[in-house]
């Protein structure tokens, strides 16, 4: 199947802090200028294009708060777009973070049918995956026990499980890959891998330097909500660490 | 591009009938969601799915305490009167409990909102439903109760689950409502807490509205009365009660007027909800 990121293009307004009730009457009485602090508006990202193509595996860097994970969030539908437009051909995959979403009260094995419904399959095509994705998450007989009882890592295990196996044909990935123990890592990586030969699109957002490098096809560096380099891995990378460096030593 | 192909998903504000469409496709998730607030309130307890018969005959009997023995209204008017109040607080824990979880649903569903892209309109739903089943169980119970006490409901209880349509379309569209706004401002549960209070002491639930022991400025402007029955939630109890304790049909004027006011409340609910699809994972 063909996965596309056709022309991506929007601002997204973010995180207003702060806002209650008292504000919102204030706002609304006639002839009164809303002071900007209260507006609070935040440009997360701004004008940000960006396309990819199946078969790529795209790295985004940027420093904390540039605007990665809300590039993917937006790239997901999760935060719709303020401005221009998001076209994914094909079922989007994301991994945001560990196992946030699960319900502590439930089994591992209940999650992923309430998870793998939410992310849009139907209830027969998560019987034909069941076992395999109980079985590659390692939990053993931990997978019929309540998420409550979970570490970290087995919900992160749990959450990667799931978002392989809903078959995406655009795979985000939002700094899952460094963390977990190295033999997951390393499992990890040869699925990313499995993806680029099926010609499917992977976007990761990372600070790991090296793995991006090693398994990216194109990196983008975001700042401030707007791409400020693209193109091949290394030099990016090379460039942002520079960069990183630079600022760190004028500081 | 004003055609796009088949399988391209684009990301833009949509109408309610595509709103619509995308939750209709959901009902496993509506499902799973429903059990599974079921279960995580039962797994661990002893007694399990017992409670859903124990809960409601509690609450009932808890009822019969306070008016029938403290009150003293045990002797005259007696099991009438306690079967009138029963069937009002079953209905009316139905509708509070719906709205008050309504109310969160968006805000304490973060981790999933953040993570996936669903359309969120299956939360609202799922807690009316899983609020649905226990109201169905307490149906029951009253049911049995009436058997019991010698009151045999008779044909006109087959009104019974239309009227409990009515009622869920009510609190459904309400709860789109309450989830929407409690999603934004946080300070919306403390205000329908307190409205939902005063509602329940505007609703016919510890006094008659009609009959020879109406509560009395009722029976004497009929203005009043009017004004008093606009309250949709008097109309589905006065046809609940109709038809299971008075073994008649209920009131057809109420009952299209609680329909239409439901119907509306669902749509308008609905529409102002999925206006907030996008929004929801900025703001919560």
């Amino acid at each position: 199947m063909l996965a596309e990121n056709l022309g991506v293009r929007y601002l997204v307004r973010y995180h207003r802090n702060e806002v209650t009730l008292r504000e919102t009457f204030v706002r609304m009485l006639p002839g009164r200028r809303t002071p900007a602090k209260w507006r609070g508006e935040f440009w997360s990202l701004t004008g940000v294009n960006l396309v990819a193509y199946p078969g790529e595996i795209v790295g985004i860097v940027g420093e904390n708060g540039a605007g990665k994970t809300t590039l993917l969030k937006a790239l997901a539908g999760i935060c719709g777009a303020d401005t221009g437009r998001v076209v994914v051909r094909g079922r989007v995959g994301c991994l945001m973070s560990f196992g946030v979403g699960f319900r502590p009260n439930l089994s591992g094995r209940e999650n992923v049918y309430l998870n793998g419904t939410l992310l849009g399959l139907t209830k027969r095509e998560i019987d034909q995956r069941i076992e395999e994705i109980g079985a590659f998450s390692e939990l053993g007989d931990f997978f019929e026990a309540q998420v409550r009882t979970y570490s970290a890592g087995m919900k992160g295990r749990l959450g990667f499980s799931i978002a392989i196996h809903i078959q995406p044909d655009v795979l985000l990935l939002d700094e899952v890959l460094t963390v977990g123990d190295a033999s997951f890592r390393a499992k990890a990586g040869t699925i990313v891998e499995r993806f680029r030969t099926e010609d499917k699109t992977v976007i990761i957002a990372s600070h790991n330097m090296p793995m991006l490098r090693q398994r990216c096809t194109r990196c983008v560096w975001l700042e401030r909500g707007t791409v400020r380099m693209e193109g091949d891995p290394r030099e990016v990378t090379e460039a942002y660490a520079e960069y990183a460096r630079g600022d760190g030593a004028e500081e | 591009m004003s055609v796009a192909p088949q399988s391209v998903r684009i990301i833009e504000g949509d109408s309610p009938f595509a709103h619509l469409q995308r939750l209709l496709g959901r009902r496993d998730t509506v499902r799973y969601l429903v059990t599974s607030q079921l279960k995580a309130g039962q797994r661990d307890k002893v007694l399990g799915h017992l409670w859903n018969l124990l809960d409601p005959l509690l609450y009932m009997l808890v009822y019969f305490f306070v008016f029938g023995v403290l009150f003293g209204q045990g002797r005259g008017r007696s099991v009438d009167f306690m079967l009138y109040i029963i069937s009002g607080v079953l209905t009316w824990r139905f509708f509070d409990a719906s709205i008050n979880q309504c109310v969160m649903c968006v805000r304490s569903n973060r981790g999933l909102i953040q993570e996936i892209n669903f359309p969120k309109s299956v939360f609202p739903v799922a807690v009316c439903l899983a609020r649905l089943y226990d109201f169905c169980w307490g149906l029951v119970v009253l049911l049995l109760v009436l058997l019991v006490t010698g009151h045999f409901p008779g044909i006109n209880v087959l009104w019974l689950p239309f009227l409990v349509a009515i009622l869920v379309a009510f609190a459904m569209g309400l709860g789109f409502l309450a989830a929407y706004v409690g999603a934004f401002f946080a300070d919306t549960q403390n205000v329908m807490t307190v409205a939902l209070r005063l509602w329940f002491y505007t609703s016919p639930i510890f006094y008659h509205v009609s009959g020879p022991n109406a509560l009395e400025p009722l029976t004497k402007h009929p203005n009043i009365k009017a004004i008093y029955m606009s309250n949709p939630m008097a109309c589905i109890m006065e046809g609940v009660r109709d038809v299971t304790l008075n073994s008649r049909p209920p009131d057809l004027e109420y009952t299209v007027y609680a329909a239409s006011v439901a119907l509306a409340t669902l749509i308008v609910g609905f529409c102002v909800f999925t206006r907030g699809e996008g929004k929801f994972a900025k703001y919560v």
